[in-house]
């Protein structure tokens, strides 16, 4: 139950995640079928196969017809795609024993995890027999999600942000190639005094950055062998000539029926005359209200409707301005709940956080 | 990962030469294994490194976290220094480092060796 909040309220939070993989049951590592057919593995001192990010797991089974006529295997399919399986003998005579080859390309997901494949048989008895085996995904990197993060920034600010890559896979480490990068992201890789493992990679916003909530992926090639690809995730909020503040509305969790407002204060870096135009957002979520504050100044009155127990989510409200091109887009988010509910803990989510939040929410109406 | 790795003891090498090959000892023990899936032993001629992991296979966690653990690093040579750091890394994939670089001077044959 509380996975399913968490991933409900990293929706309504606006965070990316990835779910974590499902927790192997290693004494499944070898798997027996009810019908004819019996799989093992052909090393069985190996009970998890440990390999980097993007590499592809392989797993050599031993099968075997324990049944009394023969059996044909007609296919061997990953469970879910991608994936690859080679058998031989396709036909297995009663007591034969065959080998069976399963490869499966792991991907940039860590961790423990289980890799399924399901064996299609003429076996009347088990037709399809599910065998799987557990892998331990690493990445030769730390930090593992290498992240730079400029947080509410203007586009011609030539801002920068660095952050240091280690990895001891190598005894040198050192940028090869950019393989994705976006045009507006200035990037280079700096050596670390003294740390010949590490990397410091410097990138920078250029004017050309688009406005609005920004996050890019760019991937570099470095001379790790055993994992060249290094993934850099890139964040930034990015304004122009007019400034949001709170450049993000977070109302955070509201009991049902309940009064909550909040301010946004809109306003010109030079303090020209601003003016709204017009007012984008969902009338069912919320209520907006504007009003001059001054010179180059205008002040947002938002009023979250909160008639609905509801996760309020990758929701924005958009402001046209008169006489300027430049569009403000502030993205809101909130849980509305039932009234009594008690919330432990609602705290900033992450790969390492979760939020907890007690029964009376988690059973769902 | 929840995780908090805390070392208690480590390289706790009574090191030394058995017979003619010699070795070198490390042991650890920590704390708090919570999500943790197993350790990556690296190590380096210099303080400074660079290190290299030395475990082909990630030391797997044990279920009695008393137990502590310990490995034997057979590719050692009498009278030189080495440097050793040991990670922890979780189930989900995420290395975090339980020990800091710690030394240890491998002894000649049959004498005890050294860690400063």
């Amino acid at each position: 139950m509380l996975v399913r909040y968490s991933l409900s309220l990293c929706v309504l939070l606006g965070v990316t995640i990835v779910a974590a993989a499902e927790k192997p049951k290693l004494r499944t590592q070898q798997t027996v079928a009810q019908g004819s057919l019996a799989f093992e593995p052909e090393d069985p001192g190996s009970p998890v196969v440990e390999l980097f990010e993007n590499q592809t797991a392989r797993q050599t089974l031993r099968v075997r017809n324990t049944g009394t006529a023969p059996i044909e295997i007609r296919r061997v399919d990953p469970a879910p795609p991608p994936g690859k399986a080679t058998f031989e003998p396709r036909r297995l005579a009663p007591g034969e024993a065959g080998r069976l080859v399963l490869e499966k390309p792991m991907g940039e997901t860590r961790g423990l995890q289980t890799v399924r494949f399901h064996v299609l048989s003429d076996d009347p008895v088990q037709p399809s027999v599910p065998v799987s085996f557990p892998v331990f995904v690493q990445s030769a990197y730390s930090p593992e999600t290498a992240e730079v993060n400029f947080g509410y920034v203007g586009q011609t600010a030539d801002a920068t942000q660095s952050v240091i890559v280690e990895s001891f896979e190598t005894d040198r480490l050192s940028l090869e190639s950019i393989l994705e990068k976006p045009d507006w992201l200035a990037l280079r890789a700096e050596p670390v005094e003294g740390h010949p493992q590490q990397l410091r990679l410097v990138t920078g916003l250029s004017a050309q950055t688009p406005l609005g909530e920004v996050a890019r992926r760019v991937v570099l090639r470095t001379n790790v062998a055993v994992q060249p690809e290094l993934v850099l995730s890139v964040r930034a909020h990015v304004h122009g000539q007019i400034t949001a503040t709170p450049p993000v509305l977070s109302f955070g969790a509201v009991e049902q029926g309940a009064t909550v407002r909040r301010t946004i204060e809109l306003r010109s870096v030079d303090a020209s005359p601003l003016e709204v135009a017009a007012l984008d957002h969902n009338a069912e979520a919320i209520d907006l209200k504007s009003a001059a504050c001054g010179e180059g100044c205008v002040r947002l009155d938002a009023q979250l409707l909160t008639g609905q127990r509801r996760a309020v989510g990758n929701e924005f409200i958009g402001v046209s301005f008169k006489d300027r091109g430049e569009r403000v887009r502030i993205p809101y988010s909130a849980l509305i709940v039932k009234p009594g509910t008690q919330i432990r803990s609602l705290g900033t989510l992450d790969a390492n956080t979760d939020v907890k939040i007690d029964d009376t929410l988690e059973k769902k109406p | 990962m929840t995780a908090r790795w805390i070392l208690l003891a480590l390289l706790a090498g009574n090191a030394a030469a058995a017979g003619p090959a010699p070795e070198s000892t490390l042991r650890w023990k920590a704390r708090d294994q919570t999500g943790t899936y197993g350790y990556l032993i690296y190590r380096s001629e210099a303080e400074a490194g660079p290190f290299r992991r030395i475990n082909a296979r990630i030391v797997p966690k044990r279920s009695d976290p008393d137990a502590g653990y310990v490995y034997v690093d057979r590719d050692v040579a009498p009278g030189k220094t080495y440097y050793y750091r040991i990670d922890g890394v979780s189930e989900a994939g995420i290395k975090k480092p339980l020990s800091p670089v710690l030394p240890k001077t491998i002894g000649p044959n049959g004498a005890p060796a050294k860690t400063r």
